[in-house]
């Protein structure tokens, strides 16, 4: 797996909504990343700060309103621009459209113009391997809140995508959905060279990539190394972002200049420095 | 006692097939005053529970006392209950639907009937309480607003009725952080002066920091009632769908191999309480950060 090869880049891309009243919102102003293949990397940023709109641009539902959006191997000049994304947003009722799960389940690939019979193989071989198979026939706004994530991202999956577009995938699942979705998160993780973009408002998820970019007001405020994300309050603050109580907690144990009281932490690696 | 439900049960779709039970004999009290959390795993029946509290949904067996008002399976109208309890919904944004954030606010009190002199001052007011200056936000499109300020509007719409109960459920679903602190500190405000706030959520860290008492739903029943102190004592939340908050994970680590330390924390500096005096040896440095997406976290 390389991870010096650009898979999807974007130069000083914007992007603003009409408002009722004639005026315009800025989304996004002048945002220029990359995305490596192999890599996770962390966008954080608090609502509003425009993370949604970065996904949809990433993804290839939003066109940016000015700025330039490269994709894979036009990357590294080779004419192709096509680049297999999925996106998981954060509550996938949003965008279920079909009537019963294996619907829903084969929906891209039948976008994809795949035969009717490779549809069906890959369909029930999913719905085998995220435990679903049960609940091919029901409609998908019957499945629990684990389970309705568990199908959105099964059913990206099952595309397989160079890029996986995560929009706080996690937040309104409790901790046994959070679970499935992670197990299943992590093990079709391994095509090799997928890179993931996951966005997420809490600071502590930081830790799921080595890079992290933190957008404020729809700019690009910090990008670096995840390791040397700020995490003072003042400093946070300045982007509508809180320091994870866990950062807090350190601080106070570990005062300056202790360097464990600057770091994320997990919850079971605090505790066995103590 | 402001609310006391007895041994109530709901079931969706009762009497076909598709028939789902989800309350299966609650019994629930709670004082006026109180600030009570309800927690439970997703499809626990919290929100089902608390669309009793309102009227919303009728008991099919059990009743549900609010106030002065008894509500039975032989009650005819639920709207009985008009004007005692206010419900913030989930996603309460999706039911805005004004022209103006004001006369968004300002439906609940004309379709109550209030006097028209005083819906202005009211509007206002309760704009203020959620945080919003009703000079710059009271003529906009609640269309043209960021998530946080959909909700911040829609729970003003609540407010305004002036409900001497209040109910939030998942109030910080969708929110980020800081725009979940800010209702927890709304919540604690309302709660102060003497409102019964109930709040359902699955951020457990926030209820902790708000609520006087808890309630546990599994499985259609109350599982558990009482303190945060009396829940460290249980380690069943993980049956039940949940996870401890990530402060009081760190803290019974810690506990599991220091007996006796009181693990029923609320806030960093509550647990830099508890944990200093454990501090021996001088810092070392920090462990490599995570690394590979999603594994192991």
């Amino acid at each position: 797996m390389t991870r010096d090869r650009g898979l999807i880049e974007l130069r000083d891309v914007s992007c603003s909504y009409p408002l009722l009243d004639g005026e315009r919102r800025t989304a996004l102003r002048e945002v220029s990343l990359e995305v490596r293949e192999g890599e996770v990397l962390v966008v954080l940023g608090a609502g509003g700060a425009g993370k949604t709109t970065l996904a949809c641009v990433l993804a290839g539902v939003t066109a940016p309103e000015a700025g330039t959006v490269r994709r894979g191997p036009a990357l590294s000049g080779q004419g192709d621009s096509s680049l297999p994304v999925g996106l998981v947003t954060q509550n996938p009722e949003d965008t279920f459209t079909s009537p019963v799960v294996r619907e829903e389940m084969g929906l891209i690939l039948q976008n994809l113009e795949w035969a009717d019979g490779e549809i069906d193989r890959a369909v029930d071989a999913m719905l085998a391997e995220v435990g679903l198979g049960g609940h091919a026939e029901v409609s998908p706004t019957l499945l629990s809140g684990g389970q309705k994530q568990i199908l959105a991202l099964a059913s990206t999956l099952i595309a397989d995508p160079a890029l996986l577009v995560l929009d706080e995938p996690l937040s309104l699942l409790d901790r046994r959905g959070r679970e499935e979705v992670s197990t299943l998160l992590s093990r079709r993780s391994e095509r090799a060279g997928r890179a993931e973009v996951y966005l997420s408002s809490e600071v502590g998820d930081a830790l799921r990539g080595d890079r992290t970019i933190v957008l404020a007001r729809g700019s690009v405020a910090w990008e670096g190394p995840s390791a040397e994300l700020p995490l003072s309050e003042d400093a946070l603050a300045e982007w509508g972002l809180l320091t994870p109580d866990l950062s807090l907690l350190a601080g106070l144990l570990f005062p300056p200049p202790a360097p464990e009281g600057r770091a994320l932490w997990r919850a079971d690696e605090l505790a066995r420095r103590l | 006692m402001t609310i006391r439900l007895r041994d109530v049960h709901f079931t969706y779709a009762a009497g076909t097939p598709w028939a789902r039970p989800v309350l299966k004999g609650i019994d629930l009290e709670v004082p006026a005053g109180e600030c009570l959390g309800i927690l439970g795993g997703n499809g626990s029946g919290k929100t089902t529970l608390v669309r009793h509290m309102n009227g919303l949904l009728l008991p099919q067996r059990g009743t549900v006392q609010v106030g002065e008002i008894t509500l039975t399976p032989k009650t005819k109208s639920s709207r009985l209950l008009s004007g005692e309890t206010g419900l913030v919904f989930q996603f309460p944004e999706k039911q805005l639907f004004a022209e103006t954030v004001y006369d968004d606010i300002a439906f609940g009190l004309e379709f109550a009937g209030s006097p028209a002199g005083e819906i202005p001052g009211r509007v206002e007011e309760a704009l203020r309480q959620v945080g919003l200056d009703p000079g710059t936000y009271g003529r906009r499109s609640p269309f043209s607003l960021n998530w946080g300020e959909k909700r911040q509007v829609a729970i003003a719409g609540v407010l305004v009725l002036d409900t001497p109960r209040l109910v939030f459920d998942e109030p910080g679903a969708g929110l980020d952080p800081a725009g979940r602190r800010r209702i927890t500190d709304l919540m604690r405000e309302l709660a102060g002066r003497g409102k019964t706030v109930m709040v359902v959520s699955h951020h457990l860290d926030d209820i902790f920091r708000v609520a006087d008492r808890l309630a546990v739903l599994g499985d259609g029943r109350v599982v558990f009632h009482g303190s945060l102190e009396e829940l460290c004592r249980h380690d069943d939340l993980d049956r039940w769908g949940l996870e401890w908050p990530p402060l009081i994970r760190a803290v019974k680590a810690v506990a599991a191999r220091h007996p006796g330390l009181e693990t029923a924390v609320r806030t960093p500096r509550e647990a830099a309480a508890v944990l200093r005096p454990l501090l021996q040896s001088a810092p070392s440095t920090p462990p490599p950060l995570g690394k590979g997406g999603l594994r192991g976290i």
